[in-house]
C-alpha cells in the first residue's frame, strides 16, 4: 500500500511509528491488569487495587498513540460509499472531496489540542489524580499530556494527508487504496 | 435562530458529512463543536466541552471492552477457530436440506459468539463455502445470499462492538446489552435455518449428504469433541461468565482475549510477526472506535441542549401515539439510514435522538437495543451500499468467482435473509420477552 505524504522514514514517521508501537503494547496492558485483577480476586481474595483506573487511562493511551497511524493507514472509521460512487465519475473530485475531510479533521484536533492543553497546565498545578488517594492514585497530568500530544500529532497528520489528496487529485490518482474488509467494523 | 432549531440544523449537517464520508468522528465533533457554541454563543465553552470529551469521555473503565474483545476476535481469527467452527457445524447440521447452507449459518453463529467483529468471517465463509455450494447445483444467489445473510448474525450474538457503542450512548450496561442478545441470535439463526430450508426444498437439484463432505470438513480429522472443546471453553467463560455475573464485561473481554491468545500459543499459530500484526490492528479499531464514541457522547449532550429529544417526546406525547407506534417508526427510519450508511453511522445518527424519546414512553433501552442491532444489519445487506454484499462480491472476485456472480444477484440472493430478519424484529416487537428474558 502506498503511505501518505509523511514517508516513514521522516521524523513524523518515526514519532508516528514510535507511538503506534506503544499504543498497541497498551493492549495487552489492559489485558494483563485485568486478568491480574481477576485471578487475584477469585483465587488469592485479593484484587488488584486500581484496575478501572489503569483500564481507563490506557484506553485514552491507546487513543492517542495510535490514531495517528490509523490515519496514515486509512483505517479511520468512515462511511465511503458516495466517496467511491464520485470516484467513478472524477478521482480528481473524489480526492479533493477527502482532503476537504481531512482539513475538517486537523482543523478539529488543533482545536482540541489548544483546549486541552490548559488542562494539562491545571492538573499539573492542581495535582490532579485519578482514584482515590488512600486506595491507589496516578497523577492527571501525564495522560493529559498524551492527550494534548496526540492530538496535536492528529492535526499534523490529519494536515499532511489534506496536501497528499490535494496532490494526488491534481495528478488524478488515488493516495491510496483501501480494502474495503479493513474500513468496516462489524 | 432557536436552540431548537440548531438542533434540527445539527442533525441534519451530520447525517449529510458522515453521507459525504467525512470520518464519522470528525462529523461528531465539528457537528457538536459548532452547534454547541452557536446555541450558548460562547466559542470558549465549546472548547471545553470539546476538551472535557477529548479527555474524561474517553477514560472509561468500560472502553476495555472494545481492545479487548476485537484482540479475541482476532486471536481466534489467526487460531483457525473460524474454519472449526464451520467443520463442527457442517459435521452437525451437514445431512439436513441445504446442508452447507445451514452449516454457513451455524458456523456463522458460532463464530458470532467468540468475536466481536465479524467483517473477517463474511471473507472465510466466502472462500470455505461458496465455491462448495455452487459445485453442488445450489442456486448461485443462494449460495451467495446464505454468506452475505448470515454476516448479520455478527452484530446481534454478543460479543458485539456495536452493542458497545450502542450502550456507552443509551447509558445502559454492557452486560445487560449482551446478554439480551443471545436468545434473539438463536432466534434469527433458526429463521435462517428453515429459510434455507424452504429454498432447498424447492431446488431438488442442490446435492447434500454427509457423505459428500466439503473439502476443508474433509482435511480436518480432529474429532467432533476435540474441535469443539476450545469453542465451547471460549463461550463458557465469556457469555457464560458474564450470565452468571462472575465477570464484568471488560473481564469478560480481558479472560476471553486471554483464552484466545492461548489456544492460538497452542496451535502454534502466534509467531511473533502475526502476534505484532494483531496488536496493531487491534490498536487501529480501538482508536477509531473509541474516539467515535467519546465523540458521539458530546453530540448526544449537543442534541440535548439543542432540546431537540424532549421536543419530539411532548410532540409524540401530545399526539397520544403508541410505543409500538414510535418504535415501528424508528424501525423504518433505522432501515433507510441502513441502506445508505453503515452500521456505526446509522447507530450514531438514529440513536442518540430516538433514545431518550423511548426513556419517556417506558420502553425498555436493552430491547429497543436489540431491535436497533437487527433493522441495522437489514441495512447492512441492503443495496445500494450493502457491506457485506459488497465483501462477499470482492471476496469472490478476488478468487476469480467473480464472472459467475453479480453484486445484484449477492443483493438479491440476500433479500430472503433480509426477509427473515425482519420476521424476527416483528416477533421481538410483539414479545419483548426474547430479548428481556436473559437481562
Amino acid at each position: 500500500m502506498k503511505i501518505g505524504p509523511a514517508r516513514p522514514d521522516s521524523v513524523f514517521g518515526w514519532v508516528t511509528r514510535i507511538m503506534n508501537v506503544l499504543g498497541s503494547s497498551m493492549v495487552m496492558v489492559i489485558m494483563l491488569v485485568v486478568l491480574t485483577d481477576v485471578a487475584g480476586r477469585y483465587l488469592f481474595n485479593k484484587p488488584l487495587t486500581g484496575t478501572p483506573e489503569i483500564v481507563a487511562m490506557s484506553i485514552a493511551v491507546i487513543v492517542y498513540l495510535q490514531f495517528p497511524s490509523t490515519l496514515r493507514a486509512g483505517r479511520v472509521i468512515s462511511a465511503d460509499g458516495l466517496v467511491e460512487m464520485l470516484g467513478h465519475r472524477s478521482l480528481r473530485a473524489e480526492q479533493w472531496l477527502l482532503a476537504f475531510h481531512h482539513l475538517v479533521g486537523g482543523v478539529m484536533f488543533a482545536t482540541t489540542c489548544y483546549f486541552v492543553w490548559p488542562l494539562v497546565v491545571k492538573a499539573w498545578v492542581g495535582n490532579d489524580f485519578y482514584g482515590t488517594t488512600a486506595m491507589f492514585a496516578f497523577p492527571k497530568w501525564p495522560i493529559y499530556g498524551v492527550i494534548a500530544f496526540g492530538s496535536g500529532m492528529m492535526a499534523v497528520q490529519y494536515l499532511l494527508l489534506v496536501f497528499g489528496f490535494v496532490g494526488a487529485g491534481l495528478r488524478r490518482e488515488r493516495l491510496f487504496e483501501i480494502d474495503p474488509a479493513n474500513k468496516v467494523l462489524s | 435562530m432557536t436552540p431548537l432549531e440548531i438542533g434540527l440544523i445539527g442533525f441534519a449537517a451530520l447525517t449529510l458529512l458522515i453521507y459525504s464520508g467525512m470520518h464519522i468522528s470528525t462529523s461528531l465533533l465539528v457537528v457538536s463543536f459548532v452547534g454547541t457554541a452557536l446555541i450558548r454563543d460562547n466559542w470558549d465553552l465549546a472548547g471545553k466541552l470539546l476538551a472535557q470529551t477529548a479527555t474524561d469521555a474517553v477514560t472509561e473503565y468500560e472502553f476495555g471492552t472494545a481492545p479487548l474483545f476485537v484482540l479475541m476476535g482476532f486471536m481466534v481469527m489467526a487460531a483457525g477457530v473460524g474454519r472449526d467452527c464451520y467443520v463442527m457445524a457442517e459435521r452437525l447440521f451437514g445431512h439436513m436440506a441445504g446442508g452447507i447452507g445451514q452449516a454457513t449459518v451455524v458456523g456463522n453463529a458460532v463464530f458470532s459468539a467468540v468475536t466481536g467483529v465479524s467483517i473477517a468471517a463474511v471473507v472465510m465463509f466466502t472462500r470455505i463455502a461458496v465455491p462448495e455450494m455452487l459445485k453442488r447445483g445450489y442456486p448461485p444467489r443462494l449460495a451467495v445470499g446464505v454468506v452475505a445473510g448470515s454476516a448479520m448474525l455478527g452484530m446481534l450474538i454478543p460479543p458485539s462492538v456495536l452493542m458497545i457503542i450502542y450502550a456507552v450512548i443509551t447509558e445502559t450496561s454492557i452486560g445487560d446489552i449482551y446478554n439480551a442478545g443471545i436468545l434473539p441470535g438463536i432466534v434469527l439463526s433458526v429463521a435462517f435455518m428453515i429459510t434455507i430450508y424452504i429454498i432447498a426444498k424447492r431446488n431438488p437439484g442442490m446435492v447434500d449428504a454427509m457423505a459428500a463432505q466439503t473439502a476443508v470438513t474433509r482435511g480436518v480429522q480432529t474429532s467432533l469433541v476435540k474441535l469443539m472443546l476450545p469453542i465451547i471453553a471460549l463461550i463458557f467463560l465469556v457469555l457464560g461468565g458474564m450470565y452468571a455475573g462472575v465477570f464484568t464485561a471488560t473481564e469478560a473481554g480481558a479472560v476471553g482475549a486471554a483464552g484466545a491468545t492461548v489456544i492460538a500459543l497452542i496451535r502454534r499459530a502466534l509467531t511473533p510477526g502475526v502476534f505484532w500484526r494483531i496488536l496493531i490492528d487491534t490498536g487501529y479499531v480501538t482508536s477509531s472506535i473509541v474516539l467515535i464514541i467519546a465523540a458521539a457522547a458530546m453530540f448526544t449532550r449537543f442534541l440535548a441542549v439543542s432540546g431537540l429529544p424532549s421536543y419530539l417526546s411532548q410532540w409524540i406525547a401530545a399526539h397520544q401515539f403508541t410505543l409500538v407506534t414510535v418504535m415501528l417508526v424508528y424501525i423504518a427510519i433505522v432501515l433507510a439510514l441502513g441502506t445508505a450508511l453503515d452500521s456505526v453511522s446509522t447507530v450514531l445518527i438514529a440513536v442518540p435522538v430516538f433514545a431518550p424519546v423511548f426513556k419517556d414512553l417506558g420502553g425498555n433501552l436493552v430491547w429497543v437495543g436489540i431491535i436497533t442491532m437487527i433493522a441495522v444489519e437489514v441495512g447492512l445487506i441492503t443495496p445500494p451500499l450493502g457491506m457485506s454484499p459488497f465483501i462477499v462480491k470482492s471476496t469472490l472476485d478476488s478468487d476469480g468467482l467473480g464472472k459467475q456472480i453479480s453484486l445484484h444477484d449477492v443483493y438479491m440472493g440476500s433479500l430472503p435473509f433480509a426477509a427473515a430478519a425482519l420476521v424476527v424484529i416483528g416477533l421481538l416487537v410483539a414479545f419483548p420477552k426474547i430479548a428481556l428474558l436473559l437481562v
